[in-house]
């Protein structure tokens, strides 16, 4: 039956109950959305073309980490590593691809690195970490909330120690190349008169590419089967431990693209970039629906989740709100969402 | 016969009732829907001065939207002012033209000593 003709076949009393559960299962949202067209009323300019611009930008650049840490998530996991792998890759990369020309190169003697190159490495460094999360979570059962915890300290010393290295002495790495900046920060196409970056555009590639990944291949139905029953699966003839790590692996190959992103969209890299990326990134996934019971999650639920997250977040700069107050707000709304996802769990039981 | 899901939430899920849980909700949403206008009128970004070695300037308290306006030049014995950027280094220069307060800032000012044998101008 489709859901009309349920609803139809519903009494009064089961309509008011469906209605109720609706209403607080969305509560969260109609919120948020009512927050964000008083915001708009208030200080126009909030959904003006480039201030929407703006806000699509920054959603594309959280994306791709969404879309990692949603995948550790699905599997009853986390994944507290992955800011501290963004910061690694972004300052690898920076320090690659500086101009030639440029007074505190980290290497002065290297030529321009062809830009293919330093993005394989990144992917490589992201996959590096990713296999190590999830080799130790596979293979010796440890919750991956204990290994992302390690490997995340682990990367953040490899990265100061890396800053040390060539010229650079602890400094932050700038002066990118242009070819690098133009390629992540440049645009071909605008809305109205604000350039769209072109890191929108890999963004939403990467993102058709996660979806064939979760929805078509056995990988993902695999990844959901694990996340929701490892004991059924395991039964039904799935390698649970391969699909652990495998699910890290990729986590750690998005984290990889979001760095080499993200070191030519910031410009300026230090030992601080990609602090606290996995807040933003676990935060819209629950919100999107990704739920932390593990085995539920979709690809357009991290999308709005991201979307959302950040069109609030722009809003209380608007409002004024400085970005250390908007902490305690960014805390609340995890909390409800995680209160909502938990509720459905146990309504469902 | 169906394994037993074993999973971390099942336990302790389901001891929490879940009209504590519309609680959290409801409380929750509540308390952002009243930090949100708090907050905001508490709010506004600050724009500090370091004049690194010169003469101090004001940190102006800014909201949302308000033009940074340039300050006046501070002075430092035996050096020239050469300008205010985003960094101590003096890597990328602040514009202030157009320039409003979208979040906090900290600018520094870079200098260059006066050469040698340039009398110091009296100030």
């Amino acid at each position: 039956m489709s859901f009309i003709q349920r609803y139809k076949t519903m009494d009064k009393t089961e309509r008011a109950n469906y209605r109720k559960e609706f209403f607080i299962n969305n509560s969260l949202y109609m919120f948020l959305i009512a927050a964000v067209v008083v915001i708009q009323f208030i200080s126009p300019h909030f959904l003006s073309g480039p201030s929407i611009v703006n806000i699509i930008s920054l959603s594309a650049a959280n994306l791709p980490i969404a879309l990692g840490i949603a995948g550790a998530i699905i599997l009853t996991g986390t994944d507290l590593s992955a800011g501290r792998i963004v910061g690694l890759v972004a300052c690898v990369s920076a320090s690659l691809l500086q101009a030639t020309g440029y007074p505190n190169k980290m290497f002065p003697d290297m030529p321009t690195l062809p830009l293919v190159l330093v993005f394989v490495i990144a992917l490589a460094i992201g996959a590096l970490v990713g296999l190590i999360n999830g080799f130790c979570t596979a293979k010796f059962n440890l919750h991956p909330f204990i290994v992302t915890l390690s490997t995340q300290l682990i990367v953040y010393g490899a990265l100061l120690m890396y800053l040390m290295i060539g010229n650079n002495n602890g400094q932050s790495i700038s002066g990118l190349d242009s070819s690098y900046t133009g390629f992540i920060t440049g645009s071909f196409l605008s809305l109205g008169r604000t350039p769209i970056p072109n890191y929108v555009w890999y963004a939403l590639i990467i993102t058709v590419i996660m979806w064939f990944i979760w929805n078509k291949t056995a990988f993902g139905k695999n990844m959901f089967a694990v996340g929701s029953n490892p004991d059924a699966a395991n039964v039904s003839g799935v390698n649970v431990k391969r699909v652990i790590t495998l699910v890290f692996v990729l986590a750690g190959i998005m984290y990889g693209i979001t760095g080499f992103i993200e070191a030519a969209r910031i410009g300026s890299n230090s030992a601080a970039t990609g602090l606290n990326y996995e807040l933003d990134a676990i935060a819209a996934c629950v919100i999107g629906g990704v739920s932390f019971v593990g085995g539920i999650g979709k690809i357009r639920g991290v999308i709005m989740g991201v979307v959302l997250l950040r069109l609030i977040f722009v809003g209380l700069t608007f409002l004024s709100i400085d970005a250390n107050m908007q902490y305690i707000i960014k805390g609340l709304i995890i909390l409800v969402a995680c209160a909502i996802d938990m509720r459905k769990y146990l309504v469902r039981k | 016969m169906e394994p037993k899901k074993k999973n971390v939430f099942a336990s302790a899920a389901s001891r929490i009732p879940i009209k504590l849980l519309d609680a959290v909700i409801i409380v929750g949403i509540l308390a952002i829907a009243v930090l949100i206008p708090f907050l905001s009128s508490r709010g506004g970004f600050t724009v500090s001065f370091d004049s690194s070695g010169g003469s101090e300037v004001e940190t102006r308290r800014l909201r949302y939207g308000d033009e940074i306006e340039e300050p006046e030049e501070p002075v430092r014995e035996n050096y020239v002012f050469e300008g205010w950027y985003y960094d101590s280094e003096g890597k990328r220069k602040f514009d202030f033209d157009g320039a409003y307060a979208e979040e906090s800032l900290t600018l520094y000012a870079v200098w260059s000593p006066l050469a040698e044998d340039v009398p110091a101008s009296a100030e």
